[in-house]
Parts: structure tokens; sequence; C-alpha cells
């Protein structure tokens, strides 16, 4: 993630990652406004937190995005359980085909959801485009299981997506 | 024949992905950054300038409360040091004849 070795100040750090961790968080807030806020949040918690300040610190603020937002989408999902809000927002007339992709992504952020945490980080940091070395060095895992580790998450998703709706 | 897993799940994570319309706005949310981090830095100063001036405010009630003790700095040093740090009255001599029984 990190070109050089040695640490770059804030302001090169925000340039060189905030793209990709408010896109991150956007594939799983709703609201793309919202994304940016908890983007701005996660370089706030960075900037307030020198032992992540290092050669490391991509892989500390693709940690913390995804948790960021993973916990934003879980306490979303318990919000509209409780309101039975669950279903996608209607406020804007759209197409049927724009209603079934909507409902589709509804669809996956909830089984995220309820997957087991780490699960859900490398799905959500691999699907975001990120090697296996990156995901391994985000998550602090062994290189050498990343692979086996994802294929499991791909298994437990599937199995748990079938489980709430069925076949797609 | 199946879908393997990994490309099932790609499939559906691939609806994730945000409106290709949509690009995330850097400038203001440095902007955002800055506004919090000068905030922060006034609030710290003000912790520590308050600290400072809750520990002047100490020195100068005590060095009021006694103003012969203060007559030069070193006796007043003295002074405040023991009242902070009291000196422990000595041990009772035990006789050893206590201690043989």
């Amino acid at each position: 993630m990190e070109s050089a070795d040695q640490p770059l100040d804030f302001e090169s750090v925000f340039h060189l990652h905030y793209t990709q961790i408010a896109r991150l968080i956007a594939r799983l807030v709703r609201d793309t406004a919202r994304a940016e806020e908890l983007a701005v949040e996660v370089f706030w918690k960075y900037w307030r937190t020198p032992r992540a300040q290092g050669p490391k610190a991509g892989g500390w603020l693709y940690r913390a995005a995804v948790r960021t937002a993973l916990n934003d989408l879980r306490a979303e999902t318990r919000r509209a359980r409780y309101e039975s809000l669950a279903d996608p927002p209607n406020g804007f007339p759209t197409p049927e085909q724009a209603h079934a992709a909507a409902e589709e992504r509804e669809q996956v952020r909830r089984v995220l959801a309820v997957l087991d945490g780490r699960q859900a980080e490398l799905l959500l940091l691999r699907g975001s485009g990120l090697s296996y070395d990156e995901v391994a060095a985000a998550l602090e895992l062994n290189p050498a299981s990343v692979g086996t580790l994802i294929a499991r998450a791909q298994q437990a998703f599937r199995k748990e997506y079938l489980k709430q709706y069925g076949n797609p | 024949m199946e879908i393997p897993d990994s490309r099932w799940t790609e499939d559906r994570l691939a609806s994730l992905d945000p409106p290709a319309s949509w690009s995330p706005n850097p400038a203001r949310a440095l902007a955002r950054i800055r506004l919090r981090q000068r905030s922060w830095r006034r609030r710290i100063a003000g912790v520590v300038l308050g600290a400072v001036a809750a520990a002047v405010a100490c020195f100068v009630l005590m060095a009021a409360s006694a103003p012969q003790a203060c007559a030069t700095p070193t006796s007043c040093a003295e002074h405040f040091w023991e009242k902070v740090f009291p000196k422990r009255p000595a041990a009772p001599h035990t006789p050893a004849v206590w201690l043989s029984a």
C-alpha cells in the first residue's frame, strides 16, 4: 500500500488513501454523504492514534474503515429491524431494474451484517480490489492463510445468503 | 455446473459498488479534519493552561499562608516539601528482650 517503508506525513497519507477509503465505506453505507462522514471519522482517529502512523498506515486505515462501515451497517440494520424500515427507501421513483438492484444491494448488506466480523472484513477488502498481501497486512494475518480464509468467508457468505433469500 | 463460491460471492458483492457518477471530495473532507484538528489543539492548550494556572494558584496560596517560611526561596521550598511529604515519626524502639521472648 505504501511505496516506501518510511512513514509519510498526515496529508500525504490522506491524499494517498482518502478516495479508496471513502469508496470502501460507501460499499456498505447506503448514503454517500454518510460514507464521506465516516471516512473523515477514520482519518480523524488515525490522526489521534500515533502508533498507527508508520509504514503500515495503509493497513491500519483499511482495517479501521471496514470496521467503522460494518459497525454503522449493523447499527442501521438493528434500527431498521426495530422500526420496521428494512425496505429500501422509496422516496424517489425508480425503474424496475434499479429497484431490483437496490434490493439485491440491501440483501448483500444484510448478509454481511450478520456474517462473522472477520469474514465480512475479508470479503469487503478483497472485493475492494486489495491483493492477498494487502488484505493480510490490513487485517494482520499470515499472508499464507489469506487465500483459505477468503475461500471460507465466501462459502459462509453464500450459505447465509441462500439461507435468507434462497437462490437469486 | 455449479458456479464456484468465489465467483458467486464476487457477483453479489459487485452490487455494492458505489454509483459511477459519485466521487468523494477530498478537499472538503480535509477541510473538516483541519477544523477538528484546530479545535482539538485549542482544547488541549486550554487544558494545559488551566493546569498551569491551577498549579501557580496553589503555589501562591501556599506562599501566602506561610509568609515567614517563605522569607527565602530555599526555606520556602523546604516548607512546602515537608507539607507535601511530612516526615514519618520514628518507629518506637523495641527492646531486644521482647524479640528473643
